[in-house]
């Protein structure tokens, strides 16, 4: 019941503050899950969010619902949706009400225009983390720093669909895996 | 009633694929041409609060349409239709991963997608820095050049949590910016 507890809790703090959306709330999850509750490892994390990308609906809940399971299965994932989802739920139900007057209020544009270059900075040291995890491994790191580069550049340069990029991976994962084999 | 609001962020999340901005499309046809749940002028400024709070853009956006019509039960209604088709990919995949994840074919094929996931995380990255540095002008920020090296430093090099390292910025940014 702790878990439960923990894991709902975890993701309500979370959704809370994850300002800018999206992969915003990679270095919030690795921060509490991995960092600090060691619910899932750095891999595992990179591999949900591989998975959640690849689905429809939003990264959060998608990555909150992995992160779950991970740590205590089908309740332990919904629990940690149930976190997710409530924030926006309750903030917005009640921004509804005076959403004109928080719309033009100075004081919050002003603070999000401060958020926001901070958000890309947390990002950014996520993605040096993860380049030390993901690179960092034995193997054909050549491979991957190509595979890497191909896909920032697929995706900030031509705005490919993240799905398409990351589909692209599978098959090409599952040729050398066929390859891999015969030889 | 109720339920056409379901069936409607039902098919939102359905095909909601590759991140926020990519539905915003979708959104749009069928909360505002469609249902005529918002008008334009509502519309955008549901996108502009999105920006302005927590959460999920499609969530805020069910929540907001949700209350409008049918007061808390409909915002529950639309955000279990947004929330239901992914939950049913994603626990599908999820079976498939802890299955079959000590399989050879499955670390073959996450050999080749985990540096494509640090590829991706820094491709939004770029775009968040570029909007936050740049945004519609051509001269930089000054400003959020400074605040995005801040984060940098006090995450990485101080150890502070990033939601703290975000707040204290945007109370840094009440003071910087006009």
């Amino acid at each position: 019941m702790r878990t439960y507890i923990k894991l709902f809790l975890s993701t309500l703090y979370i959704s809370a503050f994850t300002l800018g959306g999206g992969i915003a709330i990679v270095p919030l999850i690795k921060r509490k899950f991995v960092d600090e509750l060691h619910y899932i490892n750095e891999r595992e994390m990179i591999d949900f969010i591989a998975i959640a990308q690849s689905s429809p609906g939003a990264m959060a809940v998608n990555l909150s619902f992995l992160a779950g399971y991970k740590k205590a299965g089908v309740r332990g994932a919904l629990c940690a949706t149930f976190g997710t989802v409530l924030p926006p739920f309750v903030i917005i139900s009640i921004i509804s009400i005076f959403y004109q007057s928080f719309r033009d209020n100075e004081i919050v544009r002003r603070a999000m225009a401060g958020a926001a270059p901070a958000v890309a900075g947390v990002i950014a040291v996520s993605v040096f983390d993860i380049g030390r995890s993901v690179l960092g491994v034995a193997g054909d790191r050549k491979l991957s720093v190509v595979t890497a580069l191909s896909a920032f550049a697929l995706s900030f340069f031509f705005s490919v669909n993240v799905v398409y990029i990351i589909l692209a991976c599978v098959i090409l994962g599952v040729i050398s895996a066929f390859a891999g084999k015969k030889l | 009633m109720m339920w056409e609001l379901y069936f409607a962020f039902l098919r939102i999340g359905a095909f909601s694929i590759g991140g926020g901005y990519a539905s915003f499309p979708l959104i749009k046809h069928i909360i505002v041409d469609t249902n005529k749940w918002l008008s334009n002028s509502e519309f955008t400024d549901i996108l502009t609060i999105s920006q302005m709070t927590p959460g999920p853009i499609a969530l805020n956006a069910a929540t907001f349409v949700g209350v409008k019509h049918f007061g808390q039960a409909g915002a529950a209604a639309a955000t279990l239709g947004f929330i239901t088709v992914p939950l049913i990919v994603v626990s599908i995949f999820t079976y498939v991963y802890f299955k079959y994840n000590a399989t050879d074919m499955l670390k073959r094929i996450f050999t080749v997608v985990r540096p494509a996931v640090l590829g991706l995380i820094a491709a939004a990255c770029a775009s968040l820095v570029v909007l936050a540095v740049w945004g519609d002008s051509h001269t930089a920020n000054y400003r959020a050049v400074l605040l995005f090296a801040l984060s940098i430093i006090s995450v990485w090099k101080l150890k502070v949590s990033p939601i703290a390292a975000i707040l204290l910025c945007a109370v840094i940014g009440i003071f910087l910016y006009k």
